[in-house]
């Protein structure tokens, strides 16, 4: 595996935050489901710059929700199924590997 | 009741500072979140917390977008557009000393006005170069400032340091804008000194684009009063329609249609009436091969006019994308007209939609 797809920890964290949530991961979500199970107050920017990256890495795709009106518009969805299905092991396994 | 949102302030900043690509959805995210914090706690509590999303969210999506879009070539441009600015901004402060007294105060309120607009010029400049160049600029100048403040506080009174690190940056992003407008506005001069690629782009586009470009918005309707509110709705609802429109998923228009919807455009020779005449004609656009790539738009001055329950949304829209030879140019201009009205339970649905593609002008007769 190439070093620049290896995942940050930010990044394996919102990664498995998309796993969880599945087809209902966006902004709010990803936010909501990270500060419950880390406790982690991450702020709006700092997941879509973590979303970004995963999607230049090839681990997650996007695409655009239906508008709707408590955010006046849509919703980026995010989406880390189908692509680098693998993927998540390797990184793990090479953290895991690197702190021994 | 209203449902609770940002301020006001707070989603111009984030509008005006990010991306094209990350506004709709941090914006977005904001409204949410800040509503439902609102509930379960205060109004204050949720404002505090917004303007704590906009110091922690906005440097970090702007960094993001800066590594995207090769940072390191918009990064020169920016420090290029910088060290000019500062070096007319002295020229032009020397020039003010010369002819007043240096410790006079207007000789520093020139200074400042002087400082201000040489920075308003480097924004535009840079932005005329470089898409985003404006906006790393502006950060490089909040920097500078921050740096100068805290490491030398006696070379100049702390009014006149707050002054150029608060309005320094918004007159760089002032001049980025103004760039834009200007290039809104300059098409005449532009168009006829476009070649042969450029008019065969255009001709693909309108190919493309006039097979009945629409525009409305039907979502669930806020119940906000004031027209920037409802004009933030509104282009809210319509980009979101043109995002999946320009990739040739005309879904996103049809879902806002009203079902006595009416249409014209450049190519219309009579009046399209109603949604399944309008879903007949987009039809065939689902398989088109688009003749370019990497398509965008920008949108300049959208105005909103409200009547009662009527509501005239109009903008001028203009279409980019790479053609064959990979170079970005820009494919055709439009001035769009949408009429949205009140439907049903109280959505916002359009129920006309007028797109006439921008000419150059025709030669005048001797």
């Amino acid at each position: 595996m190439p070093r620049g797809d290896l995942l940050g920890s930010l990044e394996h964290i919102v990664l498995l935050a998309l796993v969880r949530l599945k087809a209902n991961a966006y902004g709010v979500t990803i936010r909501r489901e990270i500060e419950e199970r880390t406790g982690r107050n991450l702020s709006i920017g700092a997941v879509y710059a973590t979303l970004d990256r995963l999607e230049s890495k090839g681990y997650v795709s996007s695409s655009l929700g239906e508008p709707t009106a408590e955010r006046r518009g849509r919703a980026k969805l995010s989406d880390s199924s189908g692509l680098k299905p693998r993927a998540t092991g390797h990184s793990v396994l090479r953290r895991t590997r690197f702190r021994r | 009741m209203n449902p609770p949102t940002p301020p006001r302030i707070v989603i111009r900043l984030l509008e005006s500072l990010l991306p094209e690509e990350y506004r709709d959805a941090v914006v977005g995210d904001l409204i949410e979140e800040s509503a439902l914090r609102a509930r379960a706690s205060t109004r204050a509590t949720a404002t505090w917390w917004c303007w704590g999303q906009v110091a922690r969210s906005i440097p970090l999506v702007l960094g993001s977008d800066l590594q995207r879009r090769h940072w390191l070539g918009t990064l020169g441009v920016a420090i290029a557009a910088y060290v000019a600015a500062s070096v007319l901004e002295s020229v032009g402060v020397a020039v003010v000393s010369r002819l007043l007294h240096p410790d006079d105060r207007l000789t520093i309120v020139l200074s400042v006005i002087v400082g201000l607009a040489t920075m308003v010029l480097g924004g535009y400049a840079a932005a005329s170069i470089r898409q985003g160049a404006a906006r790393a600029l502006a950060g490089i100048i909040l920097i500078v400032v921050a740096v100068l403040m805290v490491t030398m506080p006696d070379s100049a009174p702390l009014w006149y340091g707050l002054t150029f690190l608060i309005a320094g940056p918004a007159a760089a992003l002032a001049g980025g804008r103004l760039s834009l407008i200007q290039r809104a506005g300059g098409l005449i001069a532009r168009r006829r000194a476009k070649g042969r690629i450029m008019r065969r782009g255009i001709r693909l586009a309108v190919l493309i684009f006039s097979c009945g470009l629409p525009a409305s918005c039907a979502a669930p309707a806020q119940t906000g009063g004031s027209m920037d509110f409802l004009l933030d709705e509104l282009v809210a609802l319509e980009r979101s329609a043109l995002d999946r429109w320009i990739r040739l998923e005309p879904q996103g228009y049809l879902d806002l249609y009203a079902p006595d919807v009416t249409y014209f455009d450049v190519s219309t020779e009579r009046r399209i009436d109603s949604l399944a005449a309008m879903q007949a004609r987009l039809a065939p656009m689902k398989t088109m091969k688009p003749p370019f790539s990497e398509p965008r738009y920008e949108r300049v001055a959208p105005r909103v006019q409200q009547h009662g329950d009527v509501a005239l949304l109009t903008f001028n829209l203009i279409n980019y994308g790479k053609l064959f030879d990979g170079v970005e140019r820009e494919l055709a201009r439009w001035n769009s007209t949408e009429v949205y009205a009140r439907v049903g339970n109280s959505s916002w649905k359009i129920i006309h939609s007028h797109r006439s593609y921008v000419q150059p002008p025709q030669a005048s007769a001797p």
